[in-house]
């Protein structure tokens, strides 16, 4: 009564599926979650499908492409789930550019005079090509 | 015709196992029947098919992913859904979120509506509504279950099945 099926591998499936790409794998796999969070978004909303369908005047058909995982979904269909649902399908959040121009470090040493500080040495940096101004100081 | 439940290891994953039915006499799962028959004529759309069931692993057998009430009345035969563009229909038992046990199929032509018009996808979808019915018959003699991560079967796995061909 115990016995639990064996694993079976496949040499057939195995040649086929080491032709597949990570890319590849990765966008059905975005494909497939996106549909879960829709449906779940459905789920959590109250609705059946039928009457999602209805709410969004779109066929009842239409609504199962879009949950099969299988679906390329336009911007302006993600725009309408979004906004029935309640949900952020689409980022389109800006985010805000951080800009460095100048870095001025300056080092202050206790037991060392300020005349043997090898500042290059110790800060071993390179100046960005994004940054304006870099300089080194001692006090 | 001798058969057993065997666990596949290229899509079995952590939200769902992916199981065939291994056919003794021919040393072959009913899925890799499937795909040696349609790999010449649609292997792009086998290739989605298996992106699809490792993905299946990977999330879950979710019921949206499939289309549903294929077989008779609660039996759980099903059909994965795969590119709305494709000529194939892969036939499968879902047994919840956990796990999905994957038979046979074939060419289906947009041509036709009901799969009773094609005797290939006839037999293949018949097939598994047998092995429903002989699975459910086991369950309820507790000589097969679910075991308590629901992600595997456990007991006799063993079935003596007519196909028809």
């Amino acid at each position: 009564m115990n016995n639990k099926p064996r694993t079976y591998k496949s040499p057939i499936l195995s040649d086929l599926i080491a032709t597949i790409s990570k890319e590849e794998l990765e966008s059905t796999e975005s494909k497939m979650r996106l549909a879960v969070k829709i449906a779940d978004a459905i789920k959590a909303k109250g609705y059946g499908k039928t009457e999602f369908a209805k709410i969004i005047k779109k066929h009842n058909s239409e609504i199962s492409k879009w949950l099969s995982g299988t679906h390329n979904f336009t911007h302006d269909t993600l725009i309408l789930l979004q906004k029935e649902l309640d949900i952020n399908l689409v980022n389109s959040e800006i985010i805000e550019k951080v800009e460095i121009r100048n870095i001025h470090i300056v080092a202050k040493s206790s037991n060392t005079p300020r005349t043997n500080f090898n500042l290059s040495g110790i800060f071993n940096f390179k100046k960005p090509d994004y940054v304006n101004t870099y300089s080194l100081a001692t006090i | 015709m001798n058969c057993e439940i065997v666990k596949l290891e290229e899509f079995s994953g952590n939200e769902a196992s992916v199981y065939s039915i291994y056919i003794e006499e021919k040393e072959i799962t009913l899925y890799d029947r499937f795909v040696i028959e349609n790999k010449e004529r649609f292997l792009p759309e086998i290739t989605d098919i298996n992106k699809r069931l490792i993905n299946i692993g990977k999330i879950g057998a979710k019921e949206h992913f499939f289309k549903l009430n294929e077989g008779s009345p609660s039996d759980g035969v099903c059909a994965l859904y795969d590119n709305p563009n494709s000529n194939l229909r892969l036939y499968c038992i879902r047994y919840g979120t956990s796990i999905v046990l994957i038979g046979g199929g074939g060419y289906k032509p947009k041509t036709i509506s009901a799969l009773q018009e094609d005797k290939k996808l006839t037999d293949e979808n018949y097939f598994l509504r047998e092995l429903s019915k002989e699975i459910k018959q086991r369950m309820s003699d507790k000589e097969l279950k679910f075991t308590t991560d629901y992600l595997d079967f456990e007991g006799d796995i063993n079935f003596k099945l007519n196909e028809d061909e």
